[in-house]
């Protein structure tokens, strides 16, 4: 008699080993304040392609400091529409029904928007800029961290990693556990915080942390965070493991 | 003075008690719903040995009737928290706690634990009944036939003799304390099978977020004591299947199947050639039992 777990485990979650604060995915997250208030316009991009546009307002008088912006789940809704037509048709939204239109989202500017993907492969990186920006204004673009943004990256992948500010200084090596069965349900500690400054790293050396476990990288200069698998640590060899076929389980 | 007595030996009467016994048998199923959990069983029994008393005060006496259960498989199910990453601050606010977090990602899911105990053995720890005489109308027969009639067609009327029941008390299932094994290897088996492709960093943690899975399941159910008594509990008492099982063998006894029975008009010589068979109505047909022996008594007419 065999029985099955039907999870809701995505596979991307351990087939995406390493992270990229310029290519966002499932285990990786980032946290950008607005700072002036305003009515935003954002784009999904994966590689050269725009697969959606979301609005954001960011209003004064909001009592809300978080907006959560599911990138899969923007892609997800507006695949097939005409969001993919580029920035450029839609850069005009006005609002009105007639025209391509993006799922809104309001926050307090003193507030973030979070952008981070519930599922999917992802890849993406976010355009952000004001609806009434001036010409010569690129906006922020989630592959440059700017100082007030937060990367946040989750490692599952048990093994040595190196992770280096690519857009400045900043380099560190992080150990990463191989998890163990004891006697309580292991819980992931509280999150590692790094600063990124213009002279590196605050951390330096080796960081360790448990199969889990936040690292929180606080953009205090032009950032762009890559954490990279260098060794991968697969524990103790276990024969035993894999299908197990047919089992009787007798009682005693 | 009846017209007619009968008597059988207690040794004749255990023989027809254990050929009606012999014939018993019983299946359920069912499921519910209990909030952090569902269950569902299916069960088949059958009846075995047992010693018969019968007393003087008109009754009959079974002790130790053991209850083998064929089929007896428990499902259970429940969601497994597994392991959930993220759910912390990003941005903390000094005043209120925090202001930014990372949404949860949790890897975990429903799981059923599938556990057959089939071939367990209970027991009807007492079961005290008279005999009840009942009169049996066939109700193949139709309106206006002869007994005659009806005996050729094969429907005659009949007297039934019923063990019927005053108690019935079935002792619980004694489910042994190696159910829990089972289910922790259950458990264990589904999450290291979840995918043939999983790789094992995953499900050790996976394994190493659970903990003790004994612990974990037990928090889950909402089990106190130990894991093979809260399923009796819920086999026993929250699907109440020790009073389906009572009913379902007080009603056998007592109205399903007759211990003896005899045809009315009761046939005295077969028919021959040209000659039609000799019945002899029975009335007042009444049944007994004494320390000795089970009595039947009829008149005629």
């Amino acid at each position: 008699m065999t029985t099955r777990l039907k999870t809701t485990l995505d596979p991307n979650l351990y087939t995406q080993i390493g992270l990229d604060s310029g290519s966002l995915t499932m285990l990786g997250t980032i946290a950008h304040p607005l700072g002036e208030a305003g009515e935003y316009r954002g784009a999904l991009h994966l590689g050269a392609d725009v697969k959606a546009v979301f609005f954001i307002t960011a209003d004064s008088n909001s009592p809300i400091a978080q907006a959560t912006v599911d990138l899969a789940g923007l892609e997800k809704a507006q695949s097939g529409s005409s969001a993919s037509e580029g920035e450029e048709s839609c850069g005009c939204a006005d609002g009105s029904k007639e025209g391509p239109s993006g799922k809104k989202y309001t926050v307090n500017p003193r507030g973030y928007v979070l952008f981070h993907l519930q599922s999917g492969q992802g890849g993406y990186y976010v355009h952000l800029r004001r609806i009434d920006a001036a010409e010569n204004d690129k906006g922020y673009d989630t592959r440059t961290l700017k100082n007030g943004d937060a990367f946040t990256a989750m490692i599952l992948r048990p093994g040595t990693y190196s992770i280096k500010n690519v857009a400045g200084k900043g380099a560190a090596q992080v150990v990463v556990h191989y998890p163990k069965v004891g006697d309580k349900p292991y819980v992931p500690p509280a999150p590692v915080r790094i600063e990124c400054t213009a002279n590196g790293f605050d951390t330096k050396g080796k960081l360790e942390l448990g199969v889990g476990q936040g690292l929180v990288f606080h953009a205090r200069t032009d950032s762009r965070i890559e954490i990279k698998l260098e060794k991968a640590d697969d524990g103790p060899a276990r024969t035993d493991r894999g299908r197990s076929g047919f089992r009787k389980h007798q009682l005693a | 003075m009846s017209h007619i007595t009968i008597a059988a030996s207690s040794k004749a009467f255990v023989q027809l008690f254990n050929k009606i016994r012999d014939n018993f048998t019983f299946s359920k199923s069912d499921s519910g719903n209990f909030g952090p959990f569902s269950a569902s069983y299916s069960v088949a029994m059958h009846l075995e040995d047992g010693t018969i008393q019968l007393n003087n005060d008109d009754t009959v006496e079974v002790k130790h009737l053991k209850i083998v259960w064929d089929t007896l498989k428990v499902q259970v199910c429940f969601n497994l928290p597994g392991f959930c990453i993220g759910g912390w601050c990003i941005i903390p606010d000094p005043w209120n706690g925090c202001l930014v977090g990372v949404p949860k990602i949790c890897i975990g899911g429903p799981i059923c634990v599938p556990l057959d105990l089939s071939g367990l053995v209970s027991e009807v720890n007492d079961l005290k009944a008279n005999l009840n005489p009942v009169y049996f109308v066939d109700p193949a027969r139709t309106a206006g036939e002869s007994d005659l009639d009806a005996e050729f067609a094969g429907h005659p009327n009949k007297w039934r003799i019923f063990f019927d029941p005053v108690f019935v008390h079935v002792d619980p299932i004694d489910i042994p304390a190696s159910v829990a094994n089972i289910i922790e290897n259950i458990v264990r088996d589904a999450i290291e099978s979840m995918f043939p492709v999983l790789p094992g960093f995953i499900v050790d943690a996976l394994l190493a977020a659970i903990g003790p899975i004994l612990d974990l399941v037990k928090g889950i159910l909402g089990i106190v004591g130990e894991i093979n008594d809260w399923l009796t509990d819920l086999l026993m008492n929250t699907f109440d299947l020790l009073g389906i099982i009572e009913t379902a063998i007080a009603d056998y006894f007592a109205a399903k199947t007759p211990i003896y029975e005899f045809e009315d008009p009761y046939p005295i010589l077969d028919a021959g050639p040209g000659l039609i068979p000799v019945k002899i109505p029975i009335r007042n047909l009444a049944s007994h039992v004494n320390s000795q022996e089970m009595i039947v008594t009829a008149d005629v007419g």
